[in-house]
């Protein structure tokens, strides 16, 4: 066995430390807080320039060649000094995608704006009345001569206010088995029949509804085989990480810290929350680096990934409600409070509401992982579902 | 980063597992269970080298290190052998730390003696509910300024919930002082740190092994017409339970495989400790659990699983106490 991380990611870590000291300001942090828009283009742009957006793609593709371990060193450091990154990290699971099933045409129109920091791209996924159960998704496709005609509306549709593209996943054959009858398009939304409309969240995010009236899209934006769709999905959500949950366990435990520390009556008991705190940060740490060393072996580290996300988002909500609690009254105050630690510990408590939820609920990834890794017959409720099912960011 | 096992480490590996398997069925242990001491086994595991095996070859040793040790010590717990495998480690990798005890070594190593750890603080000249104590000639102790080695055992058994041949020692006799002031006790707390890190790899094997009973019960048994390993009420806490456990075992494996560096090493060990109670106790309570009935029945292996678990990780005082004193070494750090 072999722990080291390469003496090249201390230095890379240090190197995109000092990149967020310098984008990382304080009205990037006052517009998320304000909007509610986890992206930010003026960091985005400092992330391309920097060759970050792709880092573990060969030169050859527009990468760095940098390892998985590395790159989510990155996504670590990103996530443990609370930039917003929903729209890059969304963004990456559909670059990944397209890099290994895309047409040359998405290469040129899609993947090489994204590498340049121009272009997002949300998550369309879920709607109303399929969230972890993808497999019923409404949304349909026709086609209409050389041009797909898309009808329907999507749930959650996390920064499709900044994006370029609404990946979705749509049905375009009504009459074979609903796993079969799915097909995978990228649709514009500067589209004149692509609305949408804000939704608000517990922890401040915003997402959206996006709504689809007859949007006509080129079958060059379709992505994968007509029916393929669920293959699509499948890979795409293969590509969500363990390492930036970790890190926010890491965020929490540095609030509580720095909360007892400058907390005289602070007691055993709470000693004993940081205490907990510590080591499922700790787990989750090594849970996350097996998740991303693993994802190159056969097999691409899907349970391994499962476990780290099921691991630490469990583990994220719980201890935020534990060591909200030792704050007392003072913990509900959700704005001005000058105790170091308290405000974050409030704001994690709220965000964590959802880390069990988007990217495959905790009950949907609990059975794949009784499946997949303790050979536990397939449950009844998980037959007609995917391995892992997710809904979207 | 190459977090598999490397061709060694499997083979030492599959050596253990075969060993225990062989050595330490269920049967022979709900037989050896009232005391918790399989002597026949121990006897063997001196023959193999065991007490020695992370002690460096030029000293008597087999010259393998922490991290091997760790591999071992999983194997025993999945087996809930009883013979003192953390207990005897850490024991030996002190003794060779210190200057002029090769020959306490020496017979430690070749089984002449079985010395083991001594956990805990001693109260009024006496060390309680030593782990296999009543299997041991001699315990070494933290005695109010001195390293001391205590002979004259093994001590008086004690039935415990664990099955973990506990004794009481009382340290006034057979004294023999190995060593004395800052540095001794800088060894003691490293040596007491492996034993807390040995242990939490044995409480994960426990953990882990207790989930696959519980899964092979759980893929045997019908009810309502189905397996009720398919029944999500089930699958989610064992599940739960297998990814706390694999997540500590590699946090385990991370500490065991970098070099000792003092205070952070023996708050990283400590912290594997608890947690891998606490994650084996709840892996085994629902393993049982799965037997509905007749995991409440001494004629299914379960149950030793969990009085081991609960046993084990109750060696160090109330889990919560160690808890407090993990957080306050975090905030009370600069």
């Amino acid at each position: 066995m072999d722990f080291s991380t390469g003496p090249d990611a201390s230095a890379f870590r240090a190197e995109v430390r000092e990149f967020l000291r310098e984008h990382l300001t304080a009205a990037v942090h006052e517009r998320m807080h304000d909007t509610g828009t986890m992206h930010d283009w003026g960091l985005h742009l400092g992330l391309a320039e920097r060759g970050w957006i792709g880092a573990g793609w060969s030169a050859e593709e527009g990468g760095q060649g940098h390892s998985a371990f590395m790159v989510d060193a990155l996504y670590q450091e990103l996530a443990a000094a609370g930039a917003p990154t929903d729209g890059f990290s969304a963004t990456m699971c559909i670059a990944e995608t397209l890099r290994r099933i895309g047409t040359s045409f998405h290469r040129e129109q899609i993947i090489k704006p994204i590498l340049e920091g121009r272009l997002l791209i949300a998550m369309g996924y879920s709607e109303p009345g399929a969230g972890s159960d993808l497999i019923s998704v409404r949304t349909s496709a026709r086609r209409d001569g050389d041009m797909w005609v898309i009808d329907g509306q999507k749930a959650f549709t996390t920064l499709a206010h900044e994006a370029g593209y609404v990946l979705a996943l749509t049905r375009t054959d009504p009459d074979v088995a609903p796993r079969n009858g799915l097909t995978v398009f990228l649709i514009p939304t500067d589209s004149p029949d692509f609305s949408l409309a804000p939704v608000a969240t517990l922890g401040g995010e915003r997402t959206n509804m996006t709504y689809y009236s007859e949007v006509r899209v080129s079958d060059e934006m379709r992505v994968g085989e007509i029916g393929g769709g669920w293959d699509v999905l499948s890979l795409a959500l293969s590509f969500e990480r363990g390492g930036e949950f970790a890190a926010q366990l890491r965020r929490l435990l540095d609030d509580s810290i720095s909360w007892v520390r400058t907390n005289s009556d602070a007691d055993a008991a709470d000693a004993a929350r940081v205490g907990r705190l510590a080591a499922d940060a700790e787990v989750a740490r090594v849970l996350g680096l097996r998740a991303a060393w693993s994802r190159d072996l056969p097999g691409a580290g899907a349970v391994e990934g499962v476990m780290a996300k099921v691991f630490a988002t469990n583990r994220l909500l719980a201890a935020a409600g534990d060591v909200l609690d030792m704050l007392g009254s003072a913990g509900q105050v959700t704005d001005g409070v000058e105790i170091p630690g308290a405000q974050g510990i409030e704001h994690t408590y709220r965000h964590a509401q959802v880390t069990t939820i988007y990217g495959g609920t905790t009950e949907v990834l609990l059975g794949v992982i009784a499946e997949k890794r303790m050979g536990l017959p397939r449950s009844r409720a998980a037959r007609g579902a995917p391995a892992p099912a997710a809904a979207e960011r | 980063m190459d977090l598999q096992l490397d061709n060694e480490q499997r083979g030492l590996r599959d050596t253990m597992e075969a060993f225990f398997a062989k050595e330490s069925p269920a049967d022979r242990v709900a037989e050896v269970a009232v005391d918790g001491i399989d002597r026949g086994l121990w006897r063997k595991m001196i023959a193999l080298g065991g007490p020695g095996l992370a002690v460096d070859e030029s000293q008597g040793g087999a010259g393998l290190g922490l991290l091997d040790a760790v591999l071992v010590c999983k194997e025993a717990g999945r087996r809930v052998a009883c013979v003192p495998v953390a207990e005897t480690i850490s024991a030996t990798r002190l003794l060779a730390r210190l200057q002029g005890c090769a020959d306490v070594l020496d017979d430690a190593l070749d089984g002449r003696q079985t010395v083991i750890l001594g956990i805990g603080q001693p109260q009024h000249g006496m060390l309680p509910h030593q782990p296999w104590g009543a299997l041991a000639d001699a315990v070494i102790v933290w005695d109010e300024d001195e390293l001391v080695l205590v002979g004259g055992g093994p001590g008086a058994v004690i039935p415990s919930l664990g099955f973990t041949g506990l004794a009481n020692w009382y340290l006034e006799a057979n004294r023999r002082v190995l060593a004395t002031g800052p540095e001794a006790r800088a060894h003691w707390e490293q040596a007491l740190a492996e034993w807390q890190l040995l242990t939490a790899s044995v409480l994960t094997g426990t953990g882990l092994e207790a989930l696959r009973i519980g899964c092979d019960y759980a893929r045997e048994r019908i009810a309502f017409g189905v397996q009720i390993g398919s029944f999500q009420a089930l699958q989610q806490p064992l599940a739960e339970s297998q990814t706390s456990l694999e997540g500590i075992e590699l946090l385990v494996q991370e500490t065991a495989w970098v070099d000792f560096d003092g205070d952070h090493w023996k708050r990283q060990s400590l912290m594997c400790f608890v947690a891998a109670g606490r994650a084996a106790v709840a892996a085994a309570e629902r393993a049982l659990h799965v037997h509905g009935g007749y995991g409440f029945t001494v004629e299914y292996a379960i149950n030793l699983y969990v009085r081991r678990a609960k046993g084990l990780s109750l060696m160090l005082g109330d889990p919560q106490r160690l808890w407090t004193s993990i957080g306050q070494s975090l905030t009370q750090a600069v």
